[in-house]
This record gives structure tokens, C-alpha cells and sequence, in this order.
């Protein structure tokens, strides 16, 4: 391999790195992102900054994350398909699962389906759940239901039947009659294929998204195949599980596409925490309009086996994650009771913060930080705007009269509220899961996060901050290095004291086989898998499930109870160990290295910039600070209360805190009075 | 306006932080019950208290149970003694004449919260129970509340001596049909409590005790506030609205709820005159049930959905008594357990009546109605197996927006159970149908929302069925003109016969039977002659409505 290039399209920006393996030479970008047309943005750099230096010889890697699918859905431009369902059940889509998401809101709507009412059809079968035939398939049925599809001329048919995951024969064989009836090469997404997993809602809803938002992701990824084509280039595309995949097969499975920028950002997080020697850690990814968070175990992000995206659920593995509106763009508003709020609006990128001069009225949390000097007025940003100090401290001002504050509290206000939101997420994410956030290190990236990362260490009791090279772009780090990953999961409710190894082993094995065969038709040899089994167990009788990781043969099942009860006890405080314990679904992460490139690339970047000395208001005083380029911070501690500036982000050391540059050029924030 | 003490950024992250606690009560609930009924259907709600009884916050589950806490709460304090509390008592009620409970299906649990020795608040939770013993579900017939269910009035228990293995614990275990799933949901409860307890804590730890202490006044004093300057906006005057249920399920003499909403200045009073006396059969609707309907019906009409609700709101509004021997206060003891079909009536009917002065707040009638199919089931030697599946119905049309199809209703946030998940748990019945009902959403400028069928196929012999439903005769009614929406309707198919059911009851089923459920649609707004061509072009592509109606109802020509 010669040259690395990461692109990630997210909402507001474009984030882009690129290492020429050769010349040893690492380069990043921040543009704004072009939402009508995201590949612009792609080819603009690609044109641009990040255009190749010489010939490619040895071969490239080009990885992609986007919000292409997102942005499908959202403004529901997806394609037009149908859903065919097993007879009595063609509203699955339209009852969804009965409950309000505002309870007190006389003049509710529900979550708007992706296809409309007509484009929903039934055929005579019925399984029970455990796969047996009860009611058999009306062949002449389904084929009529097959024409009537095909007479309306679709982009794509999803197959969703009841109890399906148990038994696949119905759906394959509507699948074969509706591939008889309908234009070769039209798209027909089978659930039992694509989740085999129960609650009938949820599992439609899964298979028609992916039919809905295909075309849509197919399209995109064709043409920016075609505009980066070169000899010897792997393309691979992010997913929401943490891993990548080549384009075909996103494009097979583009439900697996959401969420992949914060994805990336946590597996980045992983990588520059890691060669820290840290394991165990929170992600705070801080941006303009929001903040994710997400917990990392032993190194590996935790994990979620269903999402939701604009009210509808999807099944579909991803990196567990929790956003709050809060980011620097949030806008500070007193609401009618004559509370302060922050967020969720935010200024976004137009107008922006007030500071920015851009027509914003409103102040924000970069206001905040500017007012309180912890973001420098004195200083540019990207080198162009000249920041407005004033502006932000009359606009705090307008927000702060009506409750007797002055600009300076209003300042600190807003801050506080605004580390509350992310504490809020933080505490959803540890506490109520059973885990303690002082037994992790917090790991600060986006734009915001390495501002207000300490602070809110020290209100959780958190004794470390990490802050990776590249915090502001770590997404775009974090594809860079992304192993490629699928899961494949399947239910099957089997109760735990009938299993046996001989069983466990052939489940296991035909997932791994699934796994496999697709692996090797995107050209990957069997040796270099690492294959990793899960279940998901639950006592008989409860509705949720807890996941634990197995080996194999009987010792494996034996261990399942006791790993379960663990778990239990930790998330939920309490264990029932001689209640019955049941599987529910079994699943297997087939993950493959690629080349190590995470330490090429966090060499030092050049950040530039000149150390200084000004005035913060902290804690309702003016103290003295020091403002440092990060190149001048070394392995020696330096005490708080100290700015570290870098051109896409900046990181708050407070006074009880010191700040040393650890062995892999990452930020270490450690408190002082460490208790 | 700002009468706020507390720091502002600090009164922001405590009433946020009011929130959390009780959300997470509730997450704890719903993951950790056994039943189906909550931990599918998410029949469970969690509050957060001051050690006076206010409400500070809520988790958003279920509105008639939220609104009630308070009741309830207040009942165990004026019977039970505060000085025997510890950190291992919990105090219980489900009595609704003596206890301010609802129906004895729902029990409520409360955990007092000590910091430093010091009662600083109460987490409370309230949950459905599928069976609690007596009756095999809802027994139309029962001649009080004592052959309904377990009755437990205000009583303290200790979880040290009495729970785990101790007296309380076994004798709720011995008199239940499904011991392990009853305990568990309890457990759950408690578990959400002790959640609820140790967060509280760690807020108190966090800011002190006193700081705490201010912002909780402030923030029912916010809330407070918020509701009047609402009701403020709204022209004085009284208000009054009429509701009626099919009959008491003996005759079908619709049985008449009426309220009249008094407005002055920034107060409401909501009173009841004119409204059915008390019924021989479960349809009686206990004060608690009643106050928690007015109060939830006032939160959706006048405020914001998005703002918070705690004590503060209930502040301005007045619910006076029904006299005693109303359907709405029922003396001692009559049977409750259908209560939420006269509750829902009241609801609807406090909308309503604010129709008059706040059209565009409210939306017409919807079909309004808990409707709760149990089955019952045991075979010789085995478990015995009850599961309980839930429907609200259509919703009301808006003065802009067509209503919900089939969602819970307005005083319920269930969901529905999946049918995988449904067949998975038992073996015998199957669900043959969820589908919307076309033509049921009543006919208006705005359309109501559809009902739609549920029916299940029973694979043995001797399943026991209980139903509770209403406007079965009289549907939700439309608004300015809207019509109504379909009534609901109720069947056995066997073989080649039909047997009606009425909207209240019970029945034994047999193989091969198939029932079916017909929900009703909501009520439409305004009159169906205006509906937008376009909207009505849609519902007929769609099946919403079929061409007949649309020519019949809605005047289209061709």
C-alpha cells in the first residue's frame, strides 16, 4: 500500500486524512460539507488538498463514511418499494408499537412510515415461532400479489413474514416468485436474510429502510467509485457497527451505514487511547449541534443491536451510543417559566455563534467560552474571522438581564448547563448501566469536547482526560484505521438448561460459515478472520435481553448462567440464579485487520501558533492563564490553569489539573488531589 | 416573572436532574419485570417525591397512573407512621376507597429516602398486575372489590424481615396464579425505587441538602406559573361538556359524564354535575382515578406538551368531589377494576369542554377507550398462564392534522406486544390478524384516526377470556361538524357461528375459535364536505376509506 485517504461527510463539515506512505507525509482538511450532493465535498478535496502527490504504486486504500443514507431518510427521498407481509399483518408498518412518544400532546402524529398504506401487501402462510408450517403458502396467492407489484413498477420489494427468522422457506419463496414476476436485477430484500431476528415491527421496518434508502446509497457509492477510480484502489465505506465494509457491501446492507461518522470516532478514540494504555473509557465526541457519548470496555466500544432514526426503530448493529443537544453551536434561551435552557436549537454553521459576526443574535456555548476568554477573543478562527468578543458578551447580556445575571455569570451559566447536558448523557451511559465513570478514563475529541472535558471529569470523579492528536478530526482518524467488520445475528429462543455443546457448535457454525462465505465474496481469505461469538440471554420470561461473549463446547455453555447473572447483578443490581435462563440470539463478529497505520499516522502535527498569557474567568474570577501551541506541550507535567490551542480544537486544563504529552502524542489531563 | 431563588444555571441542572431520576426509575422498571404487561407493554410508571408528598417529577409512561401518585401517597401518610420509617421500609396500597389506589390491579410502592439520617424525598412507582389472585381477570360480576383482586391497604413493610423469603412476600406468592411473574414485577418496582433512591442521594450529596431542598419549591413554583399564565389566557367562563359509556354492561342505559370547567382569572375548577350515579358492576371509577384523569386532560389542553409536569401544575386547578355514590366517587365497596373506561369519559370530556373557548388546542373525541383482552389459561400440572393484550384505539382529528391511527389512549402510553413475541410466550393462541379498519376514523375536514382488527385464534380447549371495552353503541362522537368515528365490536367465530360480545365480560373459548376485536376509530373535525380533495384521494389509494364512504360521507362526485 502506498497512500491512505480517509473522507467522512458529516452534517456541518467534511473531514478528510491522508498518509502518503512513501514520503511518510500526513495531511488533514476541514471543508464545509455539501448536503445536496455529498460527493462534491469528496471531489473538492480530492481535486484539492488532498490531491496525490505522485504515482500509487503498491496500491491505495480510499475510506468513506457519509450521511448519505440519513439524509435519505430524513427527507424521505428514498426509493419507492413495496412490503410483502404474511396475510393480517400488511399494517405492521402503520400500528407500529401503539405508544406516544409526548404523552400529554392532544394532537399527536406518529412517526411517518416509509412507504404509504397501498404499497403494503398480504399472502396466505403462517408459521408459528418455532418455524413449523401452520398455515401453508398460497403459491397462486403470491403470485398474484408478485404481478400487482410488478404492474406498478417499483424499485424494490421487501419480504418480511411472520416468525420468519425460524424459518426462512416462505419469504425465499415469495422472494422467487416476486424475482419471476419483476424486472431483472430489481432489488428484493428478504428479513430472514437481512435480520433474522424477532418482533415482527421492528424487523419490517429494518427490511424496508434497507430496500427504502439502497438505490439511494448504491448511486452515491457507484459514482464516487467511479470518480476515485484508480489501479489497485480498495474502496471500503464505514458502518454504524465500527467496522468497514467494501462498497458492495454496504450497498447490500446500507441500514448498516447510519451513524458511521460518531462510529468512526469512537474506534478512532480506541486507537489513540490504546496506545496510551487505556482500555476502559467514556468518548465524549463534542461538535457544533450535538454531543455523542459512548462507553469503551477492554478496548471494545459497546455495543447496541437496534437504533432508532427519526422514530423508526432499526435492527442493526451499532457502536451504543447516547447524543444530547449540546454542542458549541447550542443556543442559551430563557424559556416562559423564566428558566435558563441550552439547546436543543443551535445556531449551526449559519449564522453561527454570535462571536463569528456571522448574524447570530442568540448566544451559544462558543460565546460562552469567548466571553470567558477561555476561547480567545484576540484569537482568528481558521485563520480568517476575526472573533467578536463584544458581540457575545451583549448577546449573554440579553439572555442574563431578565434573571439578574451579568454577562460574565450568564457566561458561566451557560457553561454549566451545557457540561450538565453532556453529564446527563455520561451518567445514562455509566451509572445507569451498572458502571462506574471513576473506573474510566474520558477521552475528549470534536471541536468542543477537549474545552469542557476536564471540567466534567472532575464533577464525575474521573481522574484522566485523554485528548488525541487530531481531536478534531478523529472521525476521519478513526476510519482511517477501522478493521473491516460484520455481524450476523439470528434468534432462536432456546432455554439454556436443553442446550449442549454439540448444538451451540453447529449454530455457531453455520453464522460463521454466513459470515464467512460473504467475506470471501468480497475477496477475503478464511485465514484472516477473526471470528467472536455472542449470545443474547435473558431470564424465561423477561422482554430484554443482556449479551454475553462465549467460546465453544460444552465448557462454553456451562459458563453462559454464571456470565449471565453477572451480568445481571452489574447492570440491574440484582441476580435470580435459579430462575430459568434462556437464549435469544446468537451472533458472530467476524472482524478483519487491515494494515496498522494508527501510529503513521498521529505523528506531530504542525500546529503552529505562539504561546501567551491572558486573563479566563473561572469559577467567578478573572485569573491569569497560559495559552500554548500544542506543540509545546512535552512529557513533563504542566500545571493548570493552561489553554492548549490547535487549529481545529482547543483543550481547557483547569487549575486543579496538570497536562503532559503522552508517548504517543496524545494529551494526558490528570487531577492534582487524585483521591 | 422570575421568582426563581435558586442560581439559575443550578435550578436548570436540579430540575433536569428531577427529570433523569424518575426516567431512569422507569427504565429500571420496564427491563427488569417479568410480565409482559409492563415489560412489552410498559403498563408500569415511576414518580419522584418530596417528604411532604409533592410530585417532583415524573417519567413520561402512563398519564392516569402518574397523576394519581400523589393520592395515593398522601393515603399512606395519614395512615401509616412516619416515625417507624427506615431505609428498608416500603409502604404499599392498592385499596382505592382506603388507600387512594385506582383499581387493585395497579399496586403503587413507595421507598422513603434517607440522606444523613434525614427523610429528604420518596421514590414512588406504580405497576400493572395481570393477576394478583381472586378473580381470573376482569370479573364483570364481581359484587365488590373483595372478589376482584388481593386488596392492600396502606401498610408499611420492611424488606429486611418481611420481603425475600419473609411473611409478605410468601403470602403474596401463595395467593397468586403466577407467583414468580408477580414477585418479579414487584422486585422490578422495588428495584426502580432503590434507583430512584440512591440518585436522589447522590443530588443531595452533590449540592447539599438546603440548595436542593430551594430548587425543588422553585420548580413547582415554575410550574406553577407556567399553568397559570396559561389558564390567565384562556376567557373566563364555565365550560361544560358530556360523555357517555355504552351502559354499566348489565343494561344498556348509557350511563352520562358530565363536567363543567369553571375558568377565573388563572384557576380552573372541574366539577361534575349531573353525572351518573354508581353502578352495581366493575365500571365505578374511584376519586383517585378521577382526579388523575381532570389533571392530565388540563396538562394536555393547556400547556405545552414538552414542559415538565410536577405538584406545581395541579396547584391552579380544583377537582371537586363528586358527591359520594357517583359513578366518579363510588361509595365502599364496589367492584373498580374497569375504571379506566369512566376515567377516559372524564378526560375526554374536560377537553371538550374547552373546545368552546380553545379550538385550535384541542382535537375532537377520539375513541378514547382502554380496551383489555385477558387470557387465561392452565393446563393440569403446569404453569398456569395470563396474558394480558392492550388497545387504545383511533385518535381524535385536529383542526389541522387527521388523527392517530391506532395508539394507546390518551390516559395510557401502552404499547402493543408483538405478536412473535406474543406466540413466543405461549401456546395457545395465535394472532391472526393487526390490521386497520377501513372506513372507522370518523369523517371530517380532519379525519379521526382508524381503529383496527386484533383477532386471535385459540389452539385449546378451555382458554378464559375476559374483555373490557366501550362505545360498542355509541361511538366517539366528531367536533364542529366531524362525524364520528366507527363504534368498536366484539365476536366469537365458531365453525359457523357468530357470537356477539359485549363490551364488557367474560367467556370460555374453545380450539379452533377464532375472536375478533374490532377497535373504533376518533371523532372527525369539521365537516366532511370541506376535506381537502387531495387528503381524501390519498385515504382512498391508501384504503383508509373506501369509495362508497366517499361518496356517501364525503359528497365526492364521479
Amino acid at each position: 500500500m502506498s497512500r491512505l485517504l480517509a473522507i467522512e461527510v458529516g452534517g456541518t463539515f467534511t473531514d478528510a486524512f491522508s498518509l502518503d506512505l512513501a514520503a511518510g507525509e500526513v495531511r488533514t482538511a476541514k471543508v464545509p460539507s455539501t448536503p445536496r450532493d455529498p460527493a462534491l465535498a469528496v471531489q473538492s478535496l480530492l481535486e484539492g488538498p488532498l490531491a496525490a502527490a505522485g504515482g500509487e504504486e503498491g496500491g491505495s486504500e480510499f475510506l468513506h463514511g457519509s450521511t448519505v443514507a440519513t439524509n435519505a431518510l430524513l427527507e424521505r427521498k428514498g426509493a419507492d418499494v413495496a412490503l410483502v407481509t404474511s396475510e393480517g399483518m400488511r399494517d405492521v408498518l402503520e400500528l407500529q408499537r401503539g405508544d406516544k412518544r409526548r404523552i400529554y400532546d392532544l394532537l399527536y402524529e406518529k412517526p411517518k412510515p416509509l412507504i404509504r398504506r397501498s404499497r403494503s401487501f398480504a399472502v396466505s402462510e403462517r408459521l408459528g415461532p418455532d418455524g413449523a408450517v401452520r398455515v401453508p403458502l398460497d403459491e397462486a396467492g403470491a403470485s398474484a400479489v408478485a404481478e400487482r407489484i410488478a404492474a406498478l413498477d417499483l424499485e424494490g420489494v421487501a419480504v418480511c413474514t411472520l416468525h420468519s427468522y425460524a424459518n426462512p422457506e416462505h419469504e425465499q419463496r415469495i422472494g422467487a416468485l416476486l424475482e419471476r414476476a419483476l424486472p431483472a436485477g430489481t432489488p428484493i430484500l428478504l428479513s430472514s436474510d437481512l435480520v433474522p431476528q424477532f418482533r415482527e415491527y421492528e424487523r419490517a421496518n429494518t427490511t424496508v429502510m434497507s430496500a427504502y434508502i439502497a438505490p439511494r446509497v448504491s448511486t452515491y457509492l457507484d459514482r464516487l467509485e467511479a470518480a476515485v477510480e484508480s489501479e489497485d484502489l480498495r474502496f471500503f465505506v464505514m458502518q454504524s457497527n465500527g467496522g468497514v465494509v467494501p462498497p458492495r457491501g454496504a450497498a447490500e446492507r446500507p441500514i448498516n451505514t447510519f451513524l458511521s461518522g460518531p462510529a468512526a470516532g469512537v474506534i478512532g478514540a480506541a486507537a489513540a487511547a490504546g496506545r496510551e494504555g487505556v482500555k476502559d473509557f467514556i468518548t465524549l465526541d463534542m461538535g457544533g449541534t450535538s454531543t455523542d457519548v459512548s462507553v469503551v470496555r477492554d478496548g471494545r466500544p459497546q455495543m447496541v443491536s437496534q437504533v432508532e432514526i427519526d422514530g423508526l426503530p432499526i435492527q442493526a448493529p451499532a457502536v451504543d451510543m447516547t447524543t444530547v443537544g449540546a454542542g458549541g453551536g447550542s443556543l442559551a434561551w430563557t424559556d416562559r417559566g423564566g428558566m435558563l435552557r441550552v439547546g436543543p436549537r443551535s445556531a449551526g454553521a449559519d449564522p453561527g455563534p454570535v462571536c463569528y459576526g456571522w448574524g447570530g443574535t442568540e448566544p451559544t456555548v462558543t460565546d460562552a467560552n469567548v466571553v470567558t476568554n477561555i476561547i480567545r477573543g484576540s484569537q482568528q478562527i481558521g485563520g480568517q474571522v476575526e472573533l467578536q468578543a463584544e458581540a457575545a458578551a451583549e448577546a449573554c447580556a440579553s439572555v442574563g438581564e431578565p434573571l439578574g445575571l451579568d454577562p460574565l455569570s450568564t457566561a458561566d451559566s451557560i457553561l454549566r448547563i451545557a457540561d450538565q447536558h453532556m453529564i446527563g448523557a455520561i451518567r445514562l451511559m455509566t451509572t445507569e448501566r451498572g458502571l462506574d465513570p471513576r473506573d474510566h478514563a474520558l477521552v475528549a475529541f470534536g471541536g468542543a469536547g477537549p474545552l469542557h472535558a476536564a471540567r466534567l471529569a472532575r464533577d464525575l470523579g474521573i481522574p484522566t482526560v485523554i485528548v488525541p492528536q487530531h481531536a478534531g478530526l478523529l472521525s476521519a482518524y478513526g476510519l482511517a484505521i477501522a478493521p473491516i467488520v460484520r455481524h450476523h445475528a439470528r434468534t432462536a429462543i432456546r432455554p439454556l438448561a436443553e442446550l449442549t455443546g454439540e448444538e451451540l457448535g453447529e449454530r455457531f457454525a453455520e453464522l460463521e460459515g454466513d459470515a464467512r462465505a460473504e467475506l470471501s465474496e468480497h475477496g477475503y481469505a478464511s485465514e484472516g478472520i477473526e471470528v467472536r461469538r455472542e449470545l443474547d440471554v435473558r431470564y424465561h420470561g423477561q422482554g430484554y435481553e443482556l449479551t454475553v461473549a462465549i467460546g465453544a463446547g460444552q465448557a462454553a455453555v456451562d459458563a453462559i448462567a454464571a456470565e449471565f447473572h453477572a451480568a445481571h447483578r452489574q447492570r440491574y443490581g440484582y441476580a435470580r440464579e435459579s430462575e430459568p435462563v434462556e437464549v435469544v440470539n446468537w451472533r458472530v463478529i467476524a472482524t478483519i485487520e487491515r494494515a496498522d497505520a494508527s501510529e503513521l499516522l498521529l505523528r506531530d502535527a504542525e500546529t503552529g501558533g505562539v504561546a501567551a498569557e491572558e486573563s479566563i474567568y473561572v469559577n467567578g474570577e478573572w485569573i491569569p492563564a497560559r495559552f500554548l501551541p500544542r506543540a509545546d506541550v512535552s512529557s513533563e507535567p504542566l500545571e493548570g490553569p493552561v489553554v492548549i490551542e490547535e487549529p481545529t480544537s482547543a483543550t481547557f486544563v483547569p487549575a486543579e489539573w496538570t497536562v503532559r504529552r503522552g508517548d504517543s502524542g496524545s494529551l494526558i489531563l490528570t487531577r492534582r488531589d487524585n483521591r | 416573572m422570575n421568582t426563581i431563588r435558586t442560581d439559575p444555571a443550578t435550578f436548570t441542572i436540579l430540575s433536569q436532574g428531577f427529570g433523569a431520576i424518575a426516567r431512569e426509575m422507569s427504565s429500571t422498571l420496564i427491563r427488569t419485570a417479568y410480565s409482559p404487561v409492563i415489560r412489552e407493554a410498559a403498563d408500569a410508571s415511576t414518580s419522584l417525591l418530596d417528604p411532604a408528598g409533592r410530585v417532583i417529577s415524573q417519567a413520561e409512561n402512563i398519564p392516569l397512573h402518574l397523576n394519581s401518585m400523589e393520592p395515593a401517597f398522601r393515603a399512606c401518610d395519614e395512615k401509616l407512621d412516619r416515625d417507624r420509617l427506615s431505609p428498608e421500609s416500603v409502604w404499599i396500597t392498592n385499596d382505592p376507597y382506603r388507600g387512594g389506589g385506582q383499581h387493585l390491579s395497579d399496586i403503587f410502592l413507595f421507598s422513603p429516602i434517607f440522606y444523613a439520617d434525614e427523610l429528604v424525598g420518596f421514590a414512588g412507582s406504580v405497576g400493572h398486575y395481570v393477576d394478583i389472585g381472586h378473580s381470573r381477570g376482569f370479573n364483570l360480576h364481581a359484587a365488590d372489590i373483595y372478589e376482584e383482586r388481593m386488596l392492600f391497604p396502606p401498610s408499611q413493610f420492611s424488606l429486611g424481615s418481611d420481603w425475600n423469603g419473609g411473611l409478605f412476600e410468601r403470602l403474596i406468592a401463595a395467593n397468586v396464579r403466577m407467583p414468580e411473574a408477580t414477585i418479579g414485577d414487584l422486585n422490578a418496582q422495588l428495584a426502580a425505587n432503590h434507583v430512584g433512591a440512591a440518585r436522589f442521594c447522590e443530588l443531595v450529596e452533590r449540592n447539599g441538602a438546603a440548595v436542593v431542598q430551594m430548587a425543588i419549591e422553585d420548580f413547582l413554583d415554575y410550574g406553577e406559573g407556567q399553568m397559570r399564565a396559561e389558564i390567565e389566557a384562556i376567557p373566563d367562563g364555565v365550560y361544560e361538556a358530556e360523555e357517555f359509556l355504552d351502559g354499566d354492561g348489565l343494561t344498556e342505559e348509557p350511563v352520562r359524564i358530565a363536567v363543567q370547567a369553571r375558568v377565573e382569572g388563572s384557576e380552573c375548577t372541574v366539577s361534575f354535575a349531573g353525572t351518573a350515579a354508581q353502578v352495581q358492576t366493575a365500571l365505578n371509577c374511584p376519586r383517585a382515578s378521577t382526579v388523575s384523569a381532570v389533571r392530565s386532560a388540563m396538562k394536555c389542553v393547556v400547556t405545552n406538551a414538552d414542559l415538565p409536569l410536577n405538584q406545581g401544575f395541579y396547584r391552579p386547578v380544583v377537582v371537586e368531589d363528586a358527591p359520594l355514590g357517583s359513578i366518579l366517587n363510588p361509595q365502599p365497596n364496589l367492584p373498580v377494576e374497569a375504571r379506566a373506561l369512566a376515567a377516559v369519559r372524564v378526560f375526554t370530556a374536560v377537553v371538550k369542554a374547552f373546545s368552546a373557548c380553545v379550538p385550535e388546542r384541542v382535537n375532537a373525541p377520539g375513541f378514547d377507550t382502554r380496551t383489555a383482552v385477558d387470557f387465561h389459561y392452565v393446563r393440569p400440572g403446569q404453569p398456569y398462564v395470563a396474558m394480558s393484550d392492550l388497545h387504545g384505539g383511533g385518535y381524535g382529528a385536529g383542526a389541522d392534522l387527521d388523527g392517530a391511527d391506532q395508539v394507546d389512549d390518551p390516559l395510557g402510553n401502552c404499547k402493543n406486544t408483538p405478536v412473535e413475541a406474543l406466540e413466543a410466550a405461549q401456546d395457545f393462541f395465535l394472532v391472526r390478524a393487526y390490521e386497520l379498519r377501513q372506513d372507522s376514523g370518523g369523517a371530517g375536514r380532519r379525519r379521526g384516526g382508524l381503529g383496527a382488527l386484533r383477532s386471535y385464534e385459540m389452539l385449546r380447549d378451555g382458554v378464559f377470556m375476559t374483555l373490557y371495552s366501550d362505545h360498542f353503541k355509541r361511538p366517539a362522537p366528531g367536533l364542529f361538524g366531524g362525524l364520528p368515528g366507527a363504534p368498536a365490536e366484539a365476536r366469537v367465530v365458531r365453525g359457523e357461528e357468530e357470537i356477539e360480545l359485549k363490551p364488557t365480560g367474560s367467556t370460555e373459548l374453545k380450539a379452533g375459535d377464532l375472536v375478533e376485536v374490532r377497535i373504533g376509530g376518533g371523532g372527525g373535525y369539521g365537516p366532511p364536505g370541506e376535506r381537502d380533495p387531495e387528503l381524501l384521494a390519498a385515504d382512498i389509494e391508501d384504503g383508509r376509506v373506501s369509495k362508497e364512504m366517499a361518496e356517501s360521507v364525503y359528497g365526492q362526485s364521479d
